[in-house]
This record gives structure tokens, sequence and C-alpha cells, in this order.
């Protein structure tokens, strides 16, 4: 059964946890949005070596959970993998997630929660 | 219930499964190649964003520093959930997974526009009061030039080429890859559980073939 309207029709942004590089091309292509203050919020976050999985997470969890203008979350592959038991326990329909490929981690099916559940739907 | 329906079921059940895999299989190859297309386009960002950072003063560097605490969005993405035909898929088949596509907010606004000059159309009260409602906007416009809203600008006024060239990749990337690429995601959930409910579906009418075939060899 199609899911209600109600929970999706405000999904408006692409919100971005990744790299600077990553969170820079996606910028340029017009996709950053900080809200109204006081709350001020962005939708993305640039992770660097000295980003723990704490804040990952809990911008993660504001994104997918929290929030409910953010329509699609693209995360980098690499940071996907440090909270991996939190994407690959991601059942909502919304927002939709993608792990994508970041300038020094490149695209890895292996760790492509897709193709895992290909995997899993071929008995593999 | 005869003995002779069931199996019949379990082939109608069994072909069902067949047309769904097949359905799945073209979905993957949609989705195998989206993701190749993804990691060919951000190669070229990332080259590109290199290539800036390299011709840039010295210290300069384009990223997290440039990045505006007051930016809006340019573009959004349109989540529609109806009984849509995909466009990708050959056979056509209708699905209630959820489609997404990523617009200009330059597109929509301009989409509002004609849809009021539509509106303005039939109430000439209305057309009045937004000319006046204009007049007044462009006159507090000379005052305050609008800001661009090209998201480039972040960056500065003058940006190397290589920056422009990053951000027209981008913009590809994020208006048909990505929007294609969750599309097909969606789609493919959607046919896993349809697979799911029918293989559990064929088990359970194939258990109940093998307890019709033990009662018949006990009574014979």
């Amino acid at each position: 059964m199609a899911a209600p309207a109600s929970t999706y029709k405000d999904r408006e942004f692409l919100a971005v946890i990744g790299d600077e590089d990553s969170v820079t091309g996606l910028l340029l292509a017009g996709i950053g949005h900080v809200t109204q203050p006081p709350d001020s919020q962005k939708n993305f976050l640039v992770v660097d070596s000295k980003t723990d999985n704490a804040t990952i997470e809990e911008a993660f969890d504001r994104f997918t959970t929290q929030r409910k203008d953010i329509g699609i979350l693209l995360i980098n592959q690499h940071i996907a993998e440090r909270i991996r038991h939190r994407v690959d326990t991601y059942t909502a329909a919304f927002p939709a997630l993608l792990e994508i490929p970041s300038k020094d981690h490149p695209y890895d099916p292996e760790k492509d929660s897709v193709l895992r559940r290909v995997r899993r739907l071929f008995g593999e | 219930m005869s003995a002779d329906a069931v199996p019949n079921t379990t082939i109608r059940l069994s072909d069902e499964i067949d047309r769904l895999l097949e359905q799945y299989l073209q979905l993957l190859d949609q989705y195998t190649t989206l993701r190749s297309s993804l990691s060919k386009t951000q190669s070229t960002i990332y080259q590109s964003i290199a290539r800036a950072n390299f011709s840039a003063e010295r210290g300069v560097r384009y990223g997290a520093d440039f990045y505006d605490e007051r930016i809006q969005a340019t573009r959004v993405c349109r989540v529609t959930v109806p009984g849509h035909i995909n466009s990708e898929n050959p056979t056509g088949t209708r699905t209630s997974a959820a489609a997404y596509t990523v617009v200009s907010t330059a597109c929509l606004e301009d989409d509002a526009a004609s849809g009021m000059a539509k509106k303005d159309d039939i109430d000439p009260n209305e057309k009045e009061n937004a000319r006046e409602l204009d007049e007044e906007k462009d006159n507090g416009q000379a005052e305050t030039k609008p800001r661009s809203r090209d998201p480039i600008r972040i960056f500065g006024v003058f940006v190397p080429p290589a920056l422009k060239l990053a951000q027209s990749e981008a913009v590809k990337m994020i208006e048909n890859i990505i929007p294609k690429l969750v599309s097909v995601d969606a789609e493919m959930k959607e046919v896993e559980i349809k697979i799911g409910r029918a293989r559990k579906h064929r088990l359970k009418e194939q258990a109940k073939l093998e307890g019709l075939d033990r009662d018949a060899a006990s009574v014979g």
C-alpha cells in the first residue's frame, strides 16, 4: 500500500553527511540549506578525521528521524561504514538513504547495502 | 479444494516469482549502470575541485571555510508515491514505490508565477492589486539589488573555471543520477517484498500439497 502523503509531501531537501570535497560538490549543485534562526539547522555535516562517531550518529538521527523536511540523505560510503549498525538497521521509507563514494574511498560494491540485499534475496 | 488445484496454484506462483525476479534483475541492471555513472561523475567533480584548489591563491581552499551560514537551497527534491509507471522499465509495470525528482527552485518559482498569471486573467481586481504590489516590489528592488542565488557565489565572485566545471557536473549528478538511483532502490525494495510474499505463499501451498499426498498415501 502506498505511504500516506503526509509522510513525504514536505520532504524537499537533500541532506549530506560527507567529507569536505563531497559536501563542497553538493553545495555547488545548490542543495545546501540553513533553516531560519533561531534554529539555523544545516542540512550538511562535514566529517573529517577528528569527527567522532557520536557526532555522525547524531547527524544521521537528526536527518532521518527528527527533521521531516529531508527527502534524500546522502552519506559517503566510508562514513556509513563507521555507523554501519545504524545504516543497516535503517528501514524507514523516508528519507531515502544513498551511500555515495568519496574522493579517497571509491565505491565498494561489497559494502553497498543494496547489493547486500540482492545477495540475500538470491540466497547467498 | 481439489488435489489438482494445488499444483496449479504452485505453478502460477512460480511463474509470478519468475516474472518478479526478471523485473528485479532489470532494476538491478539500472542500479549498477547508474552507480557507475555516479562514480564517474563524482570523480570528475573531485578532480575539478582539486584543480580549482591548485589554481587558487596560496592558502585558499574551496571548502568548509567558504560555507555560508545563511545558504538557501536552489535545488529541492520532490517525492511522489502514486501508482506511477516507471519510464525506465520497458514493461511499464505499475508500482507504488516512491519516485524522486530534483528540481531547481527557479523552475518552481517560474511555474508559480505562470500560475499567478493565469489567476490574474480570471479576476481583474486581483490583477490590479498584484500590479500595485509588483510596482512596490520593483521600487524596493531598485534600492537593493537582489543577491545572486547561484550557489557558486559562496566561493566568491571570481572563481576558477575548474570550479564551474565541478558545479555543472554536480548539477548533472543531483538532477539526473541521484533521484533515479533512489527511485530504483525504492522499486527494488518493493519488488523484494513482493518476491518474499510470493515465496512464502508458494511454500504454504507446497506444504498443503505434501499434506494431501500424505493423507492419500495413508488412505491407500
